[in-house]
């Protein structure tokens, strides 16, 4: 059956199946909250090396072509199935609306009332989640969809860092989830504000290779490159753990009263090899000053990873120096991003004009001779929220590779430059 | 995506939706009011639970919890709220962590004048004295109340916007206890 045969019956079915739910549950009305969410975008890069397929040796699409994509299309469903548990899903139609996938899925549980204790001040806030849950590691993981967000693109600490954006330009599963649970406890700080606590137990991070950071491609001119883009590809296999250690993540909030400000930090450990002997550990911190006529964000994250040196997982088909592993390294990322607002108009100011820029640095390199991930990025931006719950966006990045004098002669003979450019529209749209 | 995957989706999918629908005889737990405040007004919250009658069940909800939640927090934070019978919202700050939800429920709004928050059957303001009314629209019906008298026309109440409580001659959250109480009896 082909791919997108296969796409349209599973949607099929999961229409079927949430109309016969609805109805058998009865109150359907009370008891299911549905929203959601979509953008299609168009993207012009210049600068991007062109490549290979690795299964062919034939010539994948050029990527500074213009691109055009309905990226995202999600639904959130919510249940609830007794006073104190909701059940809840998300179902993305992703890469052109070609392929679902279940984002979360998963059962909260207010302890407090299911107890009936939630008179109770000090255990009023605690509750469970328990099935293929967000990971709550940073802020934009749990903010990830367009319409909580300024900006279309991510910003390098969620793509190369926190896996929250899956490879280009086959955008499925958008966000960071794997299976496990959070136990997630707030207490109210006086009248200065509260404090939240996520802790939760995941599946993690993981590589079936000796090598964490193990994506590879093949340049045009010729040869097969880890490029050591960080853990893109290895947070999205949510449904195993393959060393049967599970991986702890940490992930504490306060939260001001008088001030549109909330800050965290956020920790996470976990075994990431099959032996489960290697750790990767990750600390970052957040930050959010959402005002009404303008906005501050930023991110850092730092990643250590604990790797044996000397495996090479492309002999004879790369240059060694590139893809041979080096031992325990650190990758870190971190964006800063304002935003203003100078035209607000329309009923109850609801309609605006928004202008933003964020600046971007990430390093994923593992002291190896060069990788194109050791960049920073500016992004210069717009968005026009021209009609109820819809916006076009306009933005422009420019990204600079750090280490471009060691650039080996393959890559640059691929189209490599050392300046990445690219221009995106694109509509975003939620209800 | 692998033949495999999407059996495994499905079959993961259908057990999940099973239980839910197995789940539907379940008794509910009865709560009668949901009280959505903000950390800033804590202490009028606890004022107003207070003067309820206590043959009365109230959770409250911080609306500042919004901030840490994940992007669907409002869909979740509303399905709570509908299992109540009322639901009331003191103040603005809530009101615009909520902005764009829609409840089905009667919605008491107490001392808020932002209009982000909808409900499906019955969406009334309790201001007082000093009330603003520049915010509300101009064909908005308000109602000015110095006495429990003023609120003994049930039918008229329900097609009041804005009710004007003179704070002077009679308590807001008594208004507000007997607004909770009309709306349980219906």
């Amino acid at each position: 059956m082909g791919k997108r045969k296969q796409s349209l019956l599973l949607g099929i079915y999961f229409l079927s199946i949430l109309v016969v739910s609805s109805v058998s549950v009865g109150f359907a009305e009370d008891r299911f909250q549905i929203s959601g969410y979509g953008n299609a975008h168009m993207m012009k890069h210049d600068g991007l090396p062109k490549l290979l397929d690795r299964t062919t040796g034939l010539p994948m699409e050029d990527p500074n072509d213009v691109f055009f994509q309905i990226r995202e299309f999600s639904l959130f469903m919510d249940f609830t199935v007794t006073e104190g548990i909701i059940a809840s899903l998300e179902i993305e139609a992703g890469d052109d609306a070609s392929v679902f996938t279940p984002n979360y899925a998963y059962v909260e549980i207010d302890i407090p009332t299911v107890l009936d204790i939630f008179q109770s001040e000090s255990l009023s806030g605690l509750t469970l989640r328990v099935g293929k849950v967000l990971v709550p590691f940073l802020s934009y993981n749990e903010n990830k969809p367009n319409f909580r967000q300024n900006l279309m693109s991510q910003p390098f600490t969620a793509w190369n860092i926190s896996p929250v954006v899956p490879s280009p330009p086959d955008f499925v599963g958008l966000g960071w989830s794997d299976t496990g649970g959070i136990l997630d406890w707030y207490h109210e700080v006086g009248d200065a504000g509260l404090v939240d606590l996520k802790l939760a137990l995941i599946n993690g991070i993981q590589s079936d290779s000796t090598v964490l950071d193990d994506n590879a491609i093949q340049l045009s001119s010729g040869p097969t490159v880890r490029p050591r883009d960080g853990l893109i590809q290895n947070g999205h296999d949510a449904t195993r753990d393959n060393n049967q250690k599970k991986a702890i993540v940490a992930k504490l909030s306060l939260i001001s009263t008088d001030l549109p400000l909330d800050l965290g930090f956020s920790w996470y450990q976990g075994a990431w090899d099959p032996a489960g002997n290697q750790d990767l550990t990750m600390q970052g911190i957040h930050l959010n000053w959402l005002d009404y006529f303008w906005t501050l964000k930023g991110e850092w994250v730092t990643a250590d990873v604990e790797q044996v040196a000397g495996t090479n997982l492309f002999p004879g088909v790369g240059p060694a120096g590139l893809n041979t592993s080096t031992g325990d390294y650190e990758m870190n990322a971190f964006y800063v991003e304002g935003s203003v607002i100078p035209l607000r108009y329309g009923p109850n100011g609801d309609r605006y004009i928004r202008l933003v820029y964020r600046y971007d640095d990430v390093d994923t390199n593992d002291r190896a001779l060069f990788t194109p991930f050791d960049r920073s990025r500016q992004t210069f931006g717009s968005e026009w929220q021209f009609a109820k719950n819809t916006r076009l966006r306009y933005e422009y990045q420019d990204h600079r590779i750090d280490s471009f004098e060691r650039a080996p002669g393959p890559f640059i003979a691929a189209g490599g430059k050392r300046n990445v450019t690219m221009h995106m529209a694109s509509i975003i749209f939620w209800f | 995506m692998t033949s495999i995957k999407m059996r495994s989706l499905v079959i993961k999918t259908t057990i999940l939706f099973f239980l839910i629908s197995l789940a539907a005889p379940l008794a509910w737990g009865e709560v009668d009011v949901y009280l959505i405040y903000s950390g800033k007004n804590k202490a009028e919250k606890k004022a107003l639970m207070k003067a309820l009658p206590k043959n009365i069940t109230v959770k409250a909800y911080n609306a500042d919890l919004l901030a840490v939640a994940d992007y669907s927090g409002i869909q979740k934070a509303v399905s709570k709220f509908e299992k109540a019978g009322v639901i009331v919202v003191l103040r603005d700050r809530p009101l615009e962590m909520l902005k764009g939800a829609s409840v089905n429920k009667d919605l008491i709004i107490v001392n808020g004048d932002k209009q982000g928050m909808k409900s499906s059957r019955w969406r009334i303001y309790l201001l007082d004295g000093a009330a603003d009314l520049s915010p509300f629209d101009v064909n908005a019906t308000t109602k000015n109340v110095g006495s429990m008298a003023d609120l003994a026309d049930k039918d008229a109440l329900r097609s009041t916007n804005v009710l004007i409580v003179d704070d002077k001659k009679l308590k807001l959250n008594k208004v507000v206890s007997d607004l909770i109480g009309k709306s349980l009896a219906r």
